[in-house]
């Protein structure tokens, strides 16, 4: 031994204590730290692949498909992949020798150049190494000419390039394209741009078979086609406030509801909002083993990986049964003759609604299409107002519809008998004060049939003044006024009903001359026509008052039966049925003549529906209703609607309620500016019972009803 | 016959053997795991670089150990001469100039560096003794002849390169005379010896140099490793070792500031901070980090390492190798991995503490350390403990040269250990 003993001790040591380091290290990172690592280890390989689900369909009552889903192509780009001008100079500036301040100088020159001009003389082991990069890398616009480098500013990759070739292969104008990509790159902000962004949605057939062709050639770096479902609303506008409509998801409500997907769409208005946790499913997703590259494995592979239950199948959303009928639907948006107003039928003694709709309508087809700015900004500007579900958001003064209520409450609270008369003289006076009955030299001695059957203003002026302005706010509101129905769609107004504290509040006073205008349905009180329908139901039905409701069954999609929705009571009137039933009669007289409506029997322009209403043996009762919306003094004479600009003339109401024995539709027609009830409204109503009684009455569910 | 026989059983290394067979075996399956994707043949090569090895080791192991000795300096010779010729001739690849096309294949004389310091270290050191330890002026030797020489050269060079400034050379080579007076008094009181021209210092500094500027200073701080064992081994006074110390600092914090390159500096940073860019500078670290821990206690199975399969790790059958080992076979395999280099390593120094003469005791030093500082920085970079640098792990790591070097240095343990004189 050359060396002491005490040495070798001392060098052995150093292996021995680097050996307990690495020991040490590795029980912790394979220990302690074991499932971390092993959870990060998991989480490169597997890649959770959303499955889209397909959303329920909404079918009318009958079993016809509103809407329903239809697949489409989308376009996706992914920013990062693009052929990007200063990227490929990069990528080439070893060859070329430069350092990084000279790589954004030769890209301005790249950029600024008009025509092919020369980038670089190289040498000789770089010229080599350039030709071999050149050879191996597709690099357009790039040229080798002996050792010099020319550079075609057209051909080389860059952004511009590839959206210009893009707007080409879609066929779309410049502005357009422009928009979209604008608001794709907008998405892809920050590492967005490593994830493919939506650029162009629903694809015509023609752009999306060039475009596979030329992204099959890889071609198109960066962009790709995916596959998607997409709503249709199948008969178009036809309901479409009730249907409502769809759009997608903002950053903001991602961060609140996490089970959606950025791109996705969520309900925006009507049915498609309200049941929006029926109509959506949920997601599936299927796990992938991808490696480091990103490129998937076999399917067998991946099973055997990752075990059977890789596949989580998306879960369908469920459908929906409405209680909308689309005969009577199409009849209704058929009939209606006016520019603006809405119908409303209830199905009798249920409050199930048979027909919604508001006019002017717009096709939310349109609106969930890719290029709805022009269509967004016409609805949104026309003074029409189309946005509004005219419905259920917009209130109008009731009119002579009101003088029902007013009899009603009459009863309710003892200041009318069943078998009182009135005297009509054709003026109502309260001190110094009179009002006219639209009949300027009376109606003589009246019942409250017949006052209800030819709307004589004196009765109710008179009745109105009895009561007063609490009594009759309290029957009303029984009825369903100055409150929200609750019918399941968004942003129901509730209307108005005064009372005196309503007065106070308003006009600081109160003097009895409001509630002999209220009486008629003038003045203050205002009433959405849903919920004028609803009030009649409940008078013709014996009393009873119901919840209006749109959805009559909610179906998974193997149509096993998850909900049915049964009629939802409100409120009973008080009052026994005998004195409803003079009301009824009395509305049931208005169609006779004699009645404010009889000229419906036989109008001209309407000769097939006169004949029906004549000749069917359907006994059909109703009110007539004028809501004033100018003040015109009454002493004018009265003028036709066509002597008054349109926004000036009165609106129109029209209930009607077939059959008049025992009601099972009941129709509410408003037609805005109008002009009279009796005129432009009941053929609306009178159309719609028709098709009740031609196509849908004694039919599937109504079949018993013969 | 018997005697001479049973003296043969008794000098031969079985441990040594088993130890390097036993990791090579764990090699070869490692690797057949870790390529298998890319390269499902690649155990096969490692196993002809296994036997070209053992004909090398064969070799030198049954040379006497006086022939090593005599080989030394002629080795050692050629191989600095082959890593000047890699600076001007060598091909560029990866970030270097490392490798020498010589036709059929392509040499890496670093590789071959890392014998040379050993065979030329122990020769040195068994030559040029100092009583109770080197010193500093020992190691660098600043009145040796040669050092004026040298600088009479590059003063003729910078004569002719920049002729303005021609007196600066003038000045240079009259000092450079002086300076020569110096070693003529010196040999006159010493007399002439070899270290008269080179110092310790150089034959350690050298090498180092010449691959660091290759660059690839991961391989030039191994070879510094290796010889500075050695030296230290030999032993170096108290004060002399606080002054390299310190020197060794000083240039290091130097060396950071001016010479290193930005890929280097990238690494260091990345060491320090690996999550902070996971997919630039700090993957590799990551990767590793996340194979190694996902392994866990009993590990992933043979083929079954998914950081492995999927490419996720890099490199993952030459520098990585290890974390392929330590996810597929878990901390029992990575443990006894290690100990089997532990106990390589301590034989080898048993070896070493047993040999016949000083000579024969540094050589068997510098083959531990050979292996030993591979091993370390090696499982150091990969469990996250050191910069990831291009180093492989001894008998593990895919590749011939890699093998052939630590074939070579357990080759040398073993030939010490045949030939010292046993009583």
């Amino acid at each position: 031994m050359y060396f002491s003993e005490k040495r070798f001790v001392f060098l052995s040591f150093i292996p021995i204590v680097i050996f307990i380091v690495l020991i040490f290290r590795l029980f912790y990172l394979q220990i302690i730290r074991g499932d971390y690592y092993l959870g990060r280890s998991e989480s490169n390989f597997i890649q959770e692949r959303p499955i889209s689900h397909s959303r329920g369909l909404i079918l009318d009552q009958t079993g016809v498909a509103l809407v329903d889903n239809r697949p489409s192509h989308d376009l996706y780009v992914t920013f990062s992949l693009l052929p990007d001008t200063y990227l490929t100079v990069r990528k080439m500036a070893p060859l070329l020798g430069y350092k990084k301040s000279e790589i954004a100088q030769a890209v301005s020159q790249i950029k600024a150049a008009q025509k092919e001009f020369v980038l670089a003389k190289l040498s000789g082991s770089n010229c080599r190494q350039m030709e071999t990069w050149l050879s191996s890398e597709h690099t357009p616009g790039v040229s080798l000419q002996g050792c010099v480098v020319h550079v075609d500013p057209a051909l080389f990759p860059s952004r511009e390039s590839a959206l210009q070739e893009l707007t080409t292969l879609l066929d779309l104008p410049v502005d357009e394209m422009q928009i979209y990509w604008e608001s794709a790159k907008k998405k892809a902000e920050g590492l967005g741009q490593y994830k493919p962004v939506l650029l162009v949605s629903d694809l015509d057939f023609d752009s999306y078979a060039r475009l596979e062709a030329t992204i099959s050639l890889g071609a198109l770096p960066g962009l790709a086609l995916f596959d998607s479902i997409r709503r249709r609303y199948v008969q178009g506008p036809l309901a479409a406030h009730a249907l409502g409509y769809l759009n997608e998801i903002s950053a903001a409500e991602l961060l609140k509801k996490p089970e959606y997907r950025p791109g996705q769409r969520i309900g925006r208005r009507g049915i498609e909002l309200m049941y929006e946790p029926v109509l959506r499913g949920e997601d599936g997703f299927e796990r992938t083993v991808v490696d480091a590259k990103g490129r998937r494995f076999s399917e067998a592979i991946e099973t055997d990986w990752l075990g059977e239950d890789r596949i989580e199948p998306s879960v369908p959303g469920n459908n929906l049964t409405l209680s909308i009928d689309l005969e009577l639907q199409k009849a209704a948006e058929k009939a209606f003759a006016g520019k603006a107003g809405s119908v409303v039928a209830l199905e009798a003694g249920t409050g199930f609604v048979l027909a919604m709709a508001s006019f002017p309508a717009y096709d939310p087809n349109q609106i969930i299409s890719r290029n709805n700015r022009k269509i967004f900004e016409g609805l949104t500007k026309d003074p029409l107002k189309p946005w509004l579900n005219k419905a259920i958001q917009e209130h109008y003064a009731p009119g002579s519809t009101f003088k029902a209520i007013t009899a009603v409450a009459g009863f309710e609270h003892g200041a009318l008998k069943s078998t009182d008369h009135r005297y009509c003289n054709g003026l109502f006076h309260l001190g110094r004060a009179s009002w006219r009955c639209f009949k300027r030299d009376g109606h003589g001695n009246i019942d409250v049939v017949e006052a209800l059957k030819t709307s004589c203003d004196v009765f109710f002026y008179n009745l109105g003044y009895d009561l007063g302005p609490d009594r009759l706010a309290e029957t009303a509101r029984l009825l369903g006024f100055g409150r929200k129905t609750g019918v399941e769609l968004d942003m129901e107004i509730p209307g108005i009903m005064p009372d005196k504290a309503y007065y106070h509040k308003r006009l600081g006073y109160y003097s009895p001359g409001l509630v002999v205008n209220s009486a008629i349905g003038q003045g203050d009180v205002t009433v959405t026509p849903l919920q004028l329908a609803v009030a009649y139901d409940a008078m013709v039905n014996g009393g009873t008052l119901y919840k209006p409701q749109l959805v009559r069954e909610v179906r998974d999609v193997d149509n096993k039966l998850l909900e049915k929705k049964h009629p939802v009571v409100v409120a009973h009137l008080q009052e026994s049925t005998g004195n409803l039933a003079l009301v009824k009669e009395g509305l049931s007289h208005v169609m006779e003549p004699g009645g404010t409506a009889a000229s419906l029997l036989w109008r001209y322009d309407l000769p097939e529906l006169s004949k029906w209403l004549r000749e069917s043996g359907v006994r059909m009762g109703g009110k007539t209703g004028t809501a004033q919306v100018v003040r015109l003094s009454k002493l004018i004479k009265h003028l036709e609607p066509g002597q008054v600009a349109y926004s000036e003339r009165d609106h129109a109401w029209f209930v009607g309620f077939a059959p008049a024995e025992k009601p099972e539709i009941i129709v509410v027609a408003m037609t805005e500016h109008g002009g009279f009830g009796g005129t432009a409204s009941a053929p609306v109503v009178a159309e719609v019972v028709k098709t009740w009684y031609e196509k849908v009455r004694g039919k599937g569910r109504y079949a018993q009803q013969k | 016959m018997r005697s001479k026989n049973s003296s043969f059983r008794v000098r031969f290394p079985m441990g040594l053997v088993f130890y390097a067979s036993l990791l090579s075996l764990v090699g070869v399956i490692n690797i057949a795991s870790a390529a298998r994707a890319t390269q499902p043949n690649l155990f096969m090569y490692q196993m002809l670089w296994l036997l070209i090895a053992a004909g090398v080791a064969a070799v030198v192991t049954f040379v006497q150990t006086r022939t090593l000795g005599l080989l030394a300096y002629p080795f050692y010779a050629g191989v600095m001469t082959l890593l000047g010729a890699v600076l001007i001739f060598g091909v560029v690849a990866k970030g270097g100039q490392r490798w020498l096309d010589i036709g059929f294949m392509r040499l890496q004389p670093s590789e071959l560096a890392k014998i040379a310091v050993v065979l030329a270290t122990a020769k040195f050191c068994t030559d040029y003794e100092v009583y109770g330890g080197y010193r500093l002026r020992d190691l660098i030797r600043p009145f040796n002849f040669s050092r004026p020489l040298v600088v009479i050269a590059a003063c003729l060079w910078a004569f002719k390169k920049f002729p303005a400034y021609h007196w600066f050379a003038v000045l240079g080579i009259v000092m450079a005379l002086v300076w020569m007076a110096f070693s003529f008094q010196q040999i006159r009181r010493e007399g002439f010896h070899f270290y008269q021209i080179i110092a310790l210092g150089d034959v350690i500094l050298v090498p180092f140099l010449l691959i660091a500027v290759e660059p690839d200073l991961a391989t030039g701080m191994i070879v510094l490793a290796i010889s500075g064992t050695m030296v230290l081994f030999c032993g170096m006074r108290t004060l002399s070792l606080l002054i390299a110390g310190v020197f060794v600092v000083g240039v290091a914090l130097v060396g950071w500031n001016f010479f290193l390159k930005d890929y280097q500096k990238h690494r260091v940073h990345t060491f320090l901070d690996p999550d902070a860019d996971i997919r630039g500078k700090g993957y590799q670290a990551m990767q590793s980090m996340i194979a190694i821990g996902s392994g866990q206690v009993l590990g992933k199975g043979f083929g079954e390492g998914t950081q492995t399969q999927l490419s996720f790790l890099p490199e993952n059958h030459t520098d990585f190798v290890f974390s392929v080992l330590a996810e597929e076979w878990g901390f029992v395999g990575a443990f006894l991995v290690l100990a089997l280099f532990l106990g390589l390593v301590l034989s080898m120094v048993q070896i070493a503490s047993k040999a016949q003469d000083r000579f024969a005791s540094l050589l068997a030093v510098g083959a531990a350390s050979v292996v030993f500082w591979h091993m370390m920085v090696n499982v150091g970079m990969v469990i996250g403990l050191l910069p990831v640098a291009g180093v492989p792990l001894p008998f593990v790591s895919y590749g011939g040269a890699s093998m052939l070097v630590q074939v070579a240095a357990l080759a040398i343990c073993m030939n010490v250990s045949l030939w010292r004189k046993v009583r």
